[in-house]
């Protein structure tokens, strides 16, 4: 197996960590209502917390795939291990989609009646549908992968 | 190999190909036109932006096409075969037509910018041409694990 092409890859997946934290925590600071506040009363907003709460699933995620490149650049995919890492991606996709929805849902219900949080709405149902494809595609790959280690195995018993 | 899970990707490939189809036939024109209205120094080069655009849509649905292939064989248990390894190649090489087209795409880009004052347009023209370039690596990458999943596999056919 060529190093290269799992290096980038890990490569890739460090930039969207630190460009989604970077987004994360730089975001508060421009919403509107943020002008006139200090910087702990920004930040301690219940909303914003949540917002940090949900994204751990998704930085788990993102490690969870560092780690699934890694035994890949170590030839070490058709492991037990890997496909430990598939279905952990598997879970993390599955609580992101449900805990957006979750908000999606309550920002429709309760949001103030003078708002159209219409972008919101759209932007958190897309999240929601990617989250679904992706823990899909999780699980197909799972199952090849845990296929492949069966298989591996065996033969390793035979020889 | 439970069939429902690939049968939703499969429908989402498709999903996804229809809102392509969609921007294609109804969104590029008038995207372009506009675009070139906007920087009217560079009319000249109005029609060979659309049709690379056309290019990298037509790289595009003949990726999708693989993809919906290679989660046919998923579906057949024929993950580990040369079929599946050609449908990743292919993947691969549309990925990087795409990814080519929208870097030869980046002046034009960078003029609209330019003149809009905006440089949040040259960053995201750069991840169009770098996404491609990720799924091509990406699937370069699951060529490989293919190929080594095969051996694997013929090994155990021979002892069995």
């Amino acid at each position: 197996m060529k190093k290269g092409s799992t290096v980038f890859l890990q490569v890739v997946i460090l930039l969207i960590g630190i460009v989604a934290l970077a987004i994360m925590i730089r975001f508060p600071l421009t919403e509107g209502r943020a002008v006139n506040l200090d910087l702990f009363s920004i930040y301690a907003d219940p909303f914003i917390i949540y917002g940090y709460l949900v994204s751990i699933p998704f930085f788990v995620a993102l490690y969870q795939a560092f780690k699934l490149l890694g035994y890949i650049g170590q030839n070490k995919v058709f492991s037990l291990n890997s496909v430990k890492a598939l279905r952990n991606i598997k879970y993390c996709a599955i609580i992101l989609g449900i805990l957006i929805m979750t908000t999606v849902l309550y920002i429709t219900i309760f949001h103030a009646k003078d708002d159209d949080p219409a972008g919101f709405i759209a932007t958190g149902t897309l999240a929601t549908f990617i989250s679904a494809v992706i823990a899909t595609a999780a699980a197909v790959f799972e199952k090849t992968l845990q296929s492949a280690v069966d298989i591996k195995s065996e033969n390793d018993l035979v020889v | 190999m439970r069939k429902s899970s690939t049968f939703f990707l499969r429908a989402v490939v498709v999903v996804i190909g229809l809102a392509v189809l969609a921007l294609c036939i109804f969104g590029l024109p008038v995207i372009v036109r506009e675009v070139f209205e906007y920087i009217s120094d560079f009319a000249y080069l109005k029609f060979p932006t659309l049709i690379g655009l056309y290019i990298t849509a037509a790289a595009f649905f003949f990726a999708l096409y693989q993809a919906l292939k290679l989660l046919s064989y998923i579906d057949e248990n024929l993950a580990f075969s040369e079929l599946s390894i050609q449908a990743l190649k292919k993947i691969k090489y549309s990925a990087l037509v795409m990814s080519g087209v929208y870097l030869l795409n980046m002046p034009i880009v960078f003029f609209l910018a330019d003149k809009d004052d905006a440089p949040g347009g040259i960053i995201i023209g750069m991840v169009f041409a770098c996404a491609p370039f990720v799924v091509a690596v990406f699937a370069g990458l699951l060529e490989k694990l293919l190929k080594n999943g095969m051996e694997i596999k013929s090994e155990n056919d021979l002892t069995v």
